[in-house]
């Protein structure tokens, strides 16, 4: 679909309108109740698990571009590095050179994260690496720090392919608690197979709010659960139209036997 | 046409692009005016304080989001054949070189970054300094043999004399044989070697995975053995015997795997790829607008 249609459009402004009503909500000061999301209660384990081994801990965001399922990566580690800064446990960021202006960003959100918690003079340029731009060669860089670095944990978080399970399974023989996270439903699985805990699907895009409760990301967080009971609404109601009034429909069928 | 164009006075714009790479002294205007527009922007965000850097970064990300909404949402017209589009469809593909353009200045900082971090490794004679020598013999090799070989290429392009032509392959093979050596002799089947990988990391996932300690790990054992069983000959021959146009057809192995994957497993993929792509606009509606606090440019750093 390049250009919209009429219907695509009124959906599209629907759900927005949704998640914009819900972020000014929680702006406002407006209590908001999310679940529970289990994997994510680990990330600190991890942190923890590392600052008592003396061990690093590595943070990929895959192979992605500065798209948003990097933004929300971006998220994710400047909590993780937080964290692990206040502990003075290094986080060792190697970042996939297939779109260069990446680095850049990275390298500030992860010195921003050292400077909100009062150590910029801890920060160490030498952990956030520029890695190959190349799928394989990434993967195999990657995969020689953790083993060079013993680290104690990984966190893989963003887009993945095929290097995905290269990845956690490298995790796994040196033995690091592994959190994994991916919009891609294709690598789920191998991240389920290899990692301590998966957060899957649109958990991913929940990971900051739950972490953060910045009132925000809260709101927005609400504002896709209203969106995904609108769609719901619209599949159930597509069914039970199809049902009866759709080409040989059940309805009609039912009175044929 | 079923859509007629609701912008008239922007008819023939779509050519705008190619219109300014045959023309020379447009391209070097427009080279000179993207140019021009980076440095005002660049010290546009150094002499700012740090208020009004933000509302400059939030104008511009409005603005670049503004372009692509109404691209996206505008009404469309035939631009030209097998081409819909509306008055801001042309400025797409200028607007995505514009952008990558802007992305090869980051590349050098990424290579500061490699160069910086190995020459430290060879000044301290840091544990594996030998693969940071390595590393700065292949950077040179790559980038020697890489911008020469195209730089041949595009020489021989240019010869129209089949015997000239000979001649200059002859003399250049050196270059051709090196770039050989490096992209297609070495760093193709690094890669392939890094996939092969892959299928050993799958079995000792799979073992940790079907391992059965819980009522869920035996469903999905059972499950994916029912799947694996439904696309081997030996799966099918032990239900060849129900007949395919019986009412019991769909217990054939064949057709209940694939009733696994398009029925049960499609639409729990679909059910996820919704929450994926409902979270995926909340996240570019929160970046668009500007709503996240704190984020890469709150603080000055």
């Amino acid at each position: 679909l390049e250009h919209s249609n009429t219907q695509t459009a009124v959906l599209l402004g629907v759900l927005a309108l949704f998640i914009v009503f819900n972020v000014l909500r929680a702006r406002r000061g407006k209590e908001l109740f999310i679940r529970r999301i289990p994997g994510v209660d680990h990330i600190d384990e991890a942190i923890g698990r590392a600052t008592e081994m003396g061990r690093p801990l590595l943070f990929s965001s895959g192979l992605g571009g500065l798209d948003i399922i990097t933004l929300q990566a971006l998220e994710i580690m400047s909590h993780v590095v937080r964290h692990a800064a206040r502990l003075n446990t290094r986080v060792l960021v190697p970042v996939y050179g297939g779109d260069p202006p990446l680095f850049p960003v990275v390298e500030q959100v992860y010195r921003e994260a050292y400077v909100a918690e009062g150590k910029p003079e801890a920060f160490n340029p030498d952990d956030v690496r520029f890695l190959s731009g190349d799928q394989f060669a990434y993967a195999s860089g990657v995969m020689g720090l953790m083993h060079r670095e013993k680290v104690a944990g990984t966190f893989l978080f963003g887009y993945f392919a095929a290097e995905s399970l290269l990845l956690a399974e490298t995790g796994q023989q040196v033995g690091a608690i592994q959190l994994a996270g991916t919009p891609q439903t294709d690598q789920i699985p191998f991240f389920v197979a290899a990692c301590d805990y998966t957060i899957i699907g649109e958990e991913y895009w929940a990971t900051s709010a739950y972490i953060s409760r910045e009132p925000v990301l809260l709101g927005s967080l609400v504002g896709q659960d209203w969106s995904k009971i609108l769609i719901a609404i619209i599949i159930l109601a597509g069914l039970v139209l199809a049902l009866f009034y759709g080409p040989n429909n059940w309805f009609s069928l039912l009175w044929k036997i | 046409l079923k859509n007629p164009n609701p912008y008239p006075h922007f008819q023939g714009h779509h050519l705008i692009f190619p219109a300014i790479i045959k023309n020379p002294q447009a391209l070097w205007l427009m080279i000179g005016a993207s140019l021009a527009f980076c440095v005002l922007i660049f010290f546009l965000l150094q002499l700012l304080p740090g208020r009004s850097r933000r509302w400059l970064i939030i104008g511009c990300t409005f603005l670049a989001g503004c372009f692509y909404s109404m691209e996206f949402f505008l009404p469309v017209h035939q631009l030209e054949p097998g081409k819909m589009g509306n008055f801001l469809t042309p400025w797409v593909e200028p607007l995505g070189f514009f952008v990558m353009s802007m992305g090869g200045f980051a590349i050098g900082l990424g290579v500061v970054n490699l160069a910086a971090y190995h020459a430290k490794a060879i000044a301290g004679r840091k544990q594996g300094w030998e693969n940071s020598v390595v590393f700065f013999l292949a950077l040179i090799a790559m980038i020697v043999i890489g911008i020469w070989n195209v730089h041949v290429g595009r020489i021989a392009q240019q010869i129209k004399d089949p015997g000239v032509l000979k001649a200059f392959e002859h003399h250049t093979k050196t270059v051709t044989d090196g770039y050989e050596l490096l992209f297609n002799g070495m760093l193709q089947p690094l890669g392939a070697t890094m996939f092969s990988v892959l299928a050993f990391f799958i079995v000792s996932a799979a073992y940790r995975a079907f391992r059965i300690r819980t009522l869920e790990a035996a469903l999905m054992s059972a499950t994916a053995f029912l799947v694996l069983l439904s696309m081997v000959p030996l799966g099918m021959a032990i239900t060849s015997s129900i007949n395919v146009h019986s009412g019991y057809a769909g217990l054939r192995l064949e057709n209940l795997g694939r009733w696994i994957l398009v029925v049960i497993n499609m639409s729990t993929v679909r059910a996820i790829n919704f929450g994926v792509a409902v979270g995926g606009l909340a996240m570019s509606l929160r970046v668009w607008l500007s709503l996240e606090r704190g984020a890469y440019f709150d603080q000055k750093v």
